[in-house]
């Protein structure tokens, strides 16, 4: 698989996007990773449980995201000229190599947004949820398609949006504005195929998700 | 909140509770503020005053709490933490 395939099957980004896409996701690993690492902080000091699954779905996502700027970054820096050198030493275990970094960012990506779906969903039957999360995994193996994938991220967004909206009645709570933008983006990077652009506003939507919790943060601290 | 505060979060609304008076309180409107019997707050503050977060001193006859520096410093470090769980609120 070189660049081409890989950019027609994952990626769906401009050529000239390619490398700051990854730069963007780099940056929701740090952030991410600073919300994993204090929520756990909260844990330890309010020994409540929703902090640390919330710890859990952040660091998830982050290492998700991880995968998938190895797998980005891998086929900008390999490169067509000199994938066609290498291609017969080359080539075979690339496509290994990105099939399973691929299905690791999926898998984690969709773990943590379904902690985040449980820790949101405080009426759910656990016995449901346990099921229902077998085959969400289970679907994220069998989709082989990316944006499918994308589908159902942002199906499980568009639900955990409206639990907290319509359910815990916490509209103007910053989860709820953050896994707003994330529905919003997923559903833009969805439409990337159809409309090439929306992968660009998918990932400014992506970052402004993550900047809404960093400047969140940030303010915890100047108060 | 409707889960049950655990002793961190009692220790810092005590040390709060102190903070928001002006560093002097009476015990009366302490346990008020910090929502605590006469019970618990014995307790937390015999460990408070061996951490010397708080000192108690009397004043024509009255008895009030006040925080040291080091108590300040615990302010600080737990303050954080309690404001992400007022902005997070899960």
């Amino acid at each position: 698989m070189n660049l081409d395939t890989y950019i027609t099957f994952y990626n769906h980004s401009p050529k000239w996007f390619l490398g700051i896409d990854s730069f963007i996701e780099a940056f929701i690993v740090i952030i991410a990773l600073i919300i994993a690492i204090y929520s756990y902080k909260v844990f330890k000091f309010s020994q409540n449980k929703n902090y640390f699954y919330l710890t859990l779905s952040f660091l998830l996502i982050s290492i998700s995201y991880l995968f998938k700027i190895f797998t980005d970054i891998a086929y900008i820096s390999i490169g067509r000229e000199i994938q066609l050198l290498l291609s017969i030493f080359l080539n075979e275990s690339l496509i290994a190599i990105s099939s399973i970094t691929i299905i690791i960012h999926k898998l984690l990506l969709v773990i943590g947004l379904l902690i985040a779906l449980y820790l949101t969903c405080k009426k759910l039957n656990p016995i449901f949820f346990i099921i229902m999360s077998f085959f969400v995994i289970l679907l994220t193996f069998i989709l082989y398609s990316y944006q499918l994938f994308l589908l159902l991220i942002f199906i499980i967004n568009l639900i955990i949006v409206l639990n907290l909206t319509f359910f815990n009645k916490k509209p103007k709570s910053i989860l709820s504005i953050f896994f707003m933008y994330l529905t919003i983006t997923y559903f833009t990077l969805f439409l990337t195929p159809f409309i090439p652009v929306c992968y660009i506003l998918g990932h400014i939507a992506l970052l402004v998700s993550y900047l809404i919790l960093l400047f969140t943060f940030i303010k915890i601290f100047r108060k | 909140m409707s889960y049950k505060r655990n002793k961190a979060e009692i220790v810092l609304d005590i040390l709060l509770s102190i903070s928001q008076n002006n560093n002097q309180i009476k015990i009366t409107h302490l346990l008020r503020k910090a929502n605590l019997s006469h019970e618990a707050f014995k307790k937390y503050s015999e460990e408070l005053e061996v951490k010397e977060y708080i000192k108690l001193s009397i004043i024509k006859k009255q008895h009030f709490y006040s925080l040291t520096p080091k108590g300040y410093e615990q302010i600080s470090k737990l303050k954080p933490l309690k404001e992400f769980m007022n902005t997070f609120d899960l």
